[in-house]
C-alpha cells in the first residue's frame, strides 16, 4: 500500500496524530506535522512512496511543528524535530517543506555511516549508472532533473549512498531540490512535472521541489553499480563539453565531496577505489539542457579495468 | 628542519607512524595513509620513491640512480639528484617520509 491509496482526510489525520510511516529507499520514516501546507505538499510529492506498518521500526522519527513561543502569533515559525530533538533553529513557517527536505538530508548524512556518502546526484539508464558529484551551485540538480524527465531513473538528487560491503549504490529517490532560475527552466523543460510551490527568501534563495518519477520510487530497492563519474558544471553560454578526467583525480574530487570519507578510514579508500575502478570519469560543462541530455545518452560504456600494482608494491599490502 | 637544505646524502625512510595503501591508474598513484587518514595523489616518480624507501632507507643519490634509467632523456646527474631531492622534500612535507 502506498500513500496514494490513503484518502486526503485519512492522510491528514494520520500526519497530524500518529504520523505517516513510509519507506524512502532503505530508510523508514515516521513523519508528523500539524502544519497544513506541509500536509498537502508531502501528499503531492510523496504520493508514490510505500507505507509501512506503524508498529514497525522507523529509522527517523521526524516532526514539524510550530515552536511554542510568542512569535507564533505574529510571525509563525517551524521547528524540525529529529527523535524529539531540534538540530536547527526555528525557521519561518512558510519554509516548512524545504526544511523537511533539508532536515531529512541531514538525518541521512549524519546517521547513515554504514555507507560512504557523497554529495552527488545519481541516475541510471539501461543498467548503467552515473554519479554526478558537485558542490552547491554547480547545476547538478538542474541537470539531474532534466535527465530524469527524459527517462533516466533517479537514485538520488543529493546523496549518493555507496554500500560499504560491495560498493553498490543504494537508491534514495526523493524530491529533486531546485533553486532560483532552475525552477522555471525545468518547469518549461518538462511541463508535466509536479512541483511543490516556490518558497522565497530561504538561505538558498527561492526553492521548489520536483516530484520524483513514480518508476524511480517503485524501483527504490534496486541497487546499482556506477559506470560513470561525471562532475557537472553549468556555465551560461558555454558549449557542451565532456572532458575525460583521470580516475585518480576523480577520486580526490569525490573524496572532497564526501560527507564521511575521512570517517570511513581505510575502508572508505578501498570502497571508493573499487567504485572508480569500474567507471569512466569526466568533467562536464553545459548550458543547454537538450545538448546535455544528448551527451549523456552517448556516454561511452566503461570497460572494467583492474587496478594494477607496481611490481614492487602490491596495493593491498601496506607500506610502513 | 628545512628538507631542501638537507645534503643529498641524508638517508630517508618511510615515516614511523604511517601505514600506506596504494592504488594506481594510468601511472597516477593514490596513497592512503591509515595513520593520518590523508589521501595523496602522487606521480609515478614520487610513488616509486616510496616503494624503494619501503624496502630500505636510501639517500637522494641512490634513489636517483635507481629511478632514472637509461631509457629516459639524458639529463645530468646533478639535475636528477636535484629533482629527487625536491620530491623527497615534498614527501617529507606531507609526513610520509623522514630522515633516518
Amino acid at each position: 500500500m502506498n500513500i496514494s491509496e490513503l484518502t486526503a482526510s485519512d492522510f491528514e489525520d494520520r500526519l497530524k496524530k500518529d504520523g505517516i510511516w513510509f519507506q524512502t529507499g532503505i530508510f523508514s520514516i515516521c513523519l508528523k506535522t500539524t502544519i497544513t501546507p506541509v500536509v498537502q505538499e508531502v501528499r503531492s510529492l510523496y504520493v508514490d512512496y510505500p507505507l509501512i506498518d506503524s508498529a514497525s521500526f522507523a529509522d527517523f522519527h521526524i516532526s514539524l511543528d510550530h515552536p511554542q513561543n510568542l512569535r507564533r502569533w505574529f510571525k509563525p515559525q517551524v521547528l524540525f524535530l529529529f527523535d524529539g530533538k531540534a538540530p536547527f533553529q526555528p525557521m519561518p513557517a512558510d519554509q516548512a517543506f524545504p526544511i523537511l527536505e533539508w532536515g531529512l538530508n541531514w538525518c541521512v548524512s549524519t546517521q547513515a555511516n554504514d555507507y560512504l556518502i557523497i554529495h552527488a546526484a545519481v541516475i541510471e539508464k539501461q543498467g548503467y549508472t552515473a554519479i554526478l558529484p558537485a558542490p552547491p551551485g554547480s547545476g547538478k540538480s538542474t541537470l539531474c532533473a532534466a535527465l530524469v524527465c527524459r527517462g533516466w531513473r533517479l537514485l538520488s538528487d543529493e546523496l549518493a549512498l555507496i554500500r560499504m560491503d560491495d560498493g553498490k549504490i543504494v537508491p534514495l529517490p526523493r524530491p529533486v531540490s531546485l533553486k532560483n532560475a532552475s525552477i522555471d527552466i525545468i518547469k518549461e523543460y518538462e511541463p508535466t512535472s509536479t512541483f511543490s510551490r516556490k518558497v522565497t527568501d530561504t538561505i538558498k534563495g527561492t526553492v521548489a521541489h520536483m516530484k520524483p518519477p513514480t518508476e524511480s520510487v517503485l524501483r527504490a530497492s534496486e541497487s546499482a553499480q556506477a559506470a560513470w563519474v561525471v562532475f557537472p558544471k553549468y556555465q551560461s553560454g558555454e558549449t557542451t563539453r565532456l572532458e575525460p578526467l583521470s580516475r585518480s583525480r576523480a577520486f580526490i574530487k569525490i573524496a572532497d565531496n564526501s560527507f564521511n570519507y575521512s570517517l570511513a578510514g581505510k575502508k572508505g579508500f578501498e570502497i571508493l577505489s573499487g567504485v572508480i575502478n569500474h567507471c569512466k570519469c569526466y568533467e562536464f560543462t553545459y548550458s543547454d539542457l537538450d545538448d546535455a541530455v544528448k551527451t549523456f545518452s552517448m556516454l561511452p560504456l566503461p570497460a572494467s579495468e583492474t587496478s594494477h600494482d607496481s611490481p614492487d608494491s602490491p596495493s593491498t599490502a601496506p607500506a610502513r | 628542519m628545512n628538507p631542501e637544505n638537507l645534503p643529498s646524502l641524508v638517508k630517508w625512510k618511510i615515516a614511523a607512524d604511517v601505514y600506506l595503501h596504494f592504488t594506481e591508474w594510468d601511472n597516477e598513484f593514490l596513497v592512503y595513509d591509515e595513520f593520518s587518514g590523508n589521501t595523496h595523489l602522487l606521480n609515478s616518480t614520487a610513488a616509486h620513491i616510496l616503494f624503494k624507501l619501503k624496502q630500505q632507507p636510501l639517500d637522494a643519490v641512490a634513489l636517483a640512480e635507481l629511478l632514472f634509467t637509461a631509457d629516459q632523456p639524458a639529463t645530468d646527474a646533478a639535475t636528477l639528484v636535484s629533482q629527487t631531492t625536491h620530491i623527497l622534500s615534498e614527501l617529507h612535507a606531507i609526513a610520509l617520509i623522514e630522515p633516518t
